[in-house]
């Protein structure tokens, strides 16, 4: 189909690595798995650079940095990619991707804009920089490498005891091809990146009504108190319109959509006593990095599984996949790292 | 080589009105047609805006004219180049690529009119991936067998037609307006609400476009005797519900507020675009094509049938687009144009 002609160039090898802000608290071991995958388990060359820092894209959207600022901050990231010897850039997060994707469009239309950055860059670090020959989503990696990853994998996206395909929420993040479709693997309609990984790893993706609405995320959604509701309102319809098709669990390729749809369904239960999925045990929603790590068998506690809202154990065992209950909350020292409050049982 | 005055490329309304007017005029003529029969675009509709006139008793009509005058026609045959030069046009019929025949006019004149355009371009509405979105063109085809039925076989209790698909749009590149697809939303929805008791239909356009006679009262009169309901306001997407219903988002822009509605089937109505065999005919020939696709002629007021070559002339839809009798017209006004050109040569 039409969509499927999106195509977009993914780097092979030698990335530079930039990690989320965010992330690490949320899912702390997704960047983790995605650094052993190309590291250790695909060969493949990736730096993770201490010396990055955000790229301000949560204050541009929030309307506290000026875009100049923000633009200086990533010419910085582009600084120490160069210093560092690389030329593809993968970047873990979707703000941070659709940023870097709107500064370089900027500075191909607006070559005065870039030579501002470049001098306010100098005058600033004495650093320079060189524009990334690839900028991708780390989505974008774990797509190009699905077929390998299958290869390498112990477990399928298949109901282990029904022998029937997993039914797959995907969820796209709104800055990853909304705005610049061609930038997007598939697009921003039928945008293809997560569908590839499900299709590959043997699940259905399930096409809902409200598909592509935004999960509410939004920034200022969130940031502003008075908001929230909004941003509460867009992941409930689009929790109501995937119910009736019974997904097994749902992934998404941005922090926030991740974080949101997972911790938005404890705030539904308790706000309006609703709950989604089958036994009133909510939907679980997993990061691509996690769905990839289950199919590769690593454990579902050293990816970080039970920092999620709400409980993944269904999802393992409909998988296949070995845990040991007791260790869920053991951190790397073997101590406990507390429990979360239960809500089952709400309706 | 076969001899004639007039080389009509392509044989729906425009062609075959050349054809007539030529043979009215004393010219001998043939008409080149890619299809197995005549008629183009107007032989697969039901009916015609704005009388509900039967589109096959005008194609019927035309189509006696062509065949009973001294009008030699060759139909399936795809044009292969042209030499503007020679005044020569050569082609081939479909199934035999090895033979290509040849054929010499005084003069040529080309009607291959337009193409649709591609509704999956338009990715937010689905096309080809609901099943339940089908074109204006596909509805047609429906009402002319006398069925309208959705995927699973119902009859529609809702109906939904989205305007300017492919028309006004600077995302898919098509900044013209393909003017006749409003009063096609128009007519097609009322030939539902007089077919199936009962349907709601509903209309979402930007501005309604109601140039011609008797466009303006037929508009009127959906919304008073019919009442199809317009909603001035574009829809943002289509999504399917897990009963292949389709929903549309939409912003109603004269209450201000989004809507969402569910209708059991989405017409969407594809507007006109330039035929793909414009550029080739432009580069055989020295012609030039419009930003949209369509052929430019040496100018819009009393040059649109002139194509800037001396003895190539445009009739109909292959210059911009038009309604049938503008077609029509513009056909007959080219077969004038292509005899002062002749009678120009003195050998006539």
């Amino acid at each position: 189909m039409n969509w499927l002609n999106y195509e977009k160039e993914i780097a092979d090898d030698k990335f530079y690595y930039g990690r989320s802000c965010i992330r690490q608290n949320f899912f702390p071991g997704s960047e983790e798995f995605f650094l052993d995958l190309l590291g250790n388990k695909l060969g493949k060359d990736i730096y993770d650079d201490p010396l990055h820092t955000s790229c301000s894209g949560i204050a541009y959207h929030s309307d506290i940095l000026p875009m100049e600022t923000t633009m200086t901050m990533v010419a910085r990231q582009f600084a120490m990619m160069t210093e560092a010897g690389y030329e593809n850039f993968v970047t873990s997060c979707i703000t941070s991707f659709g940023i870097y994707v709107e500064i370089l469009d900027t500075w191909q239309h607006f070559p005065e804009k870039e030579a501002e950055i470049r001098q306010m860059l100098r005058d600033a670090t004495g650093r320079e920089f060189k524009i990334p020959k690839n900028l991708v989503h780390t989505s974008d990696i774990i797509f190009k490498f699905r077929e390998e990853i299958k290869e390498k994998g112990k477990f399928s996206l298949i109901n282990k005891e029904t022998g029937k395909p997993l039914k797959v929420v995907e969820h796209i993040g709104c800055h990853y091809a909304k705005v610049f479709p061609n930038k997007g693997i598939g697009g921003s309609e039928f945008p293809y990146v997560l569908a590839g990984m499900i299709e590959a790893w043997g699940g259905d993706v399930v096409d809902y009504p409200e598909r592509r609405h935004c999960c509410g995320f939004g920034f200022r959604n969130y940031l502003v108190q008075a908001n929230r509701s909004y941003s509460l309102s867009n992941s409930k319809r689009k929790l109501e319109s995937m119910q009736p098709y019974k997904p097994d669990f749902i992934v998404a390729n941005c922090p926030g959509c991740a974080m949101f749809l997972d911790k938005w369904q404890y705030t539904l239960a308790q706000m309006e006593g609703v709950t989604y999925g089958e036994g009133n045990r909510g939907i679980p929603v997993l990061t691509y990095e996690e769905m990839a790590g289950l199919i590769m068998g690593d454990d579902p506690w050293k990816l970080g599984l039970q920092m999620h809202e709400v409980d993944v154990e269904p999802l393992l065992v409909k998988m296949g996949i070995d845990f040991d209950p007791s260790t869920k909350y053991l951190g790397v020292n073997g101590k406990n790292i507390g429990e979360p409050l239960r809500w089952e049982g709400c309706k | 080589m076969k001899q004639y005055d007039i080389v009509i490329i392509g044989g729906g309304v425009a062609g075959m009105q050349a054809a007539i007017t030529a043979t009215n005029s004393g010219l001998k003529s043939i008409i080149i047609e890619s299809d197995s029969i005549l008629g183009g675009k107007v032989a697969h509709k039901n009916s015609l805006f704005p009388t509900f006139a039967s589109a096959s008793e005008l194609i019927d009509k035309m189509t006696n004219s062509v065949t009973n005058g001294d009008i030699e026609i060759s139909l399936n045959s795809t044009v292969t180049s042209i030499d503007k030069e020679k005044s020569i046009v050569a082609f081939k019929i479909k199934g035999d690529d090895s033979t290509i025949s040849n054929v010499q006019g005084k003069t040529i004149i080309i009607a291959t009119g337009y193409k649709f355009f591609d509704a999956r371009l338009k990715q937010e509405y689905g096309y080809g991936v609901y099943d339940n979105v089908i074109t204006s063109y596909e509805l047609e085809e429906m009402l002319k067998k006398g069925e309208v039925l959705t995927h699973e076989g119902k009859s529609p209790d809702s109906v939904a037609f989205i305007h300017c698909v492919g028309s006004r749009d600077t995302k898919v590149g098509n900044e013209h307006c393909s003017r006749v697809c409003c009063v096609t939303g128009v007519k097609q929805a009322i030939e539902l609400c007089q077919k199936i008791d009962g349907v709601r239909v509903f209309n979402f356009y930007m501005d309604m476009r109601m140039f011609g006679i008797g466009y303006e009262e037929m508009y009127k009169s959906a919304q008073q005797d019919y009442q199809v309901r317009f909603i001035r306001g574009r829809v943002s997407e289509l999504s399917q519900n897990i009963d292949n219903k389709v929903r549309l988002k939409a912003e109603d822009t004269l209450i201000a507020r989004p809507i969402s509605i569910t209708v059991d089937l989405v017409v969407l109505l594809v507007g006109m675009c330039g035929s793909d065999s414009n550029c080739k005919f432009a580069k055989d020939a020295d012609l030039t094509v419009r930003e949209n696709g369509f052929l430019r002629p040496v100018n819009a007021f009393d040059g649109s049938t002139l194509s800037g070559v001396d003895n190539i002339f445009y009739a109909g839809c292959i210059e911009s687009p038009k309604n049938i009798s503008e077609s029509i017209n513009h056909a007959t006004t080219a077969v004038v144009n292509a005899k002062c050109y002749i009678n120009s040569l003195g050998e006539i």
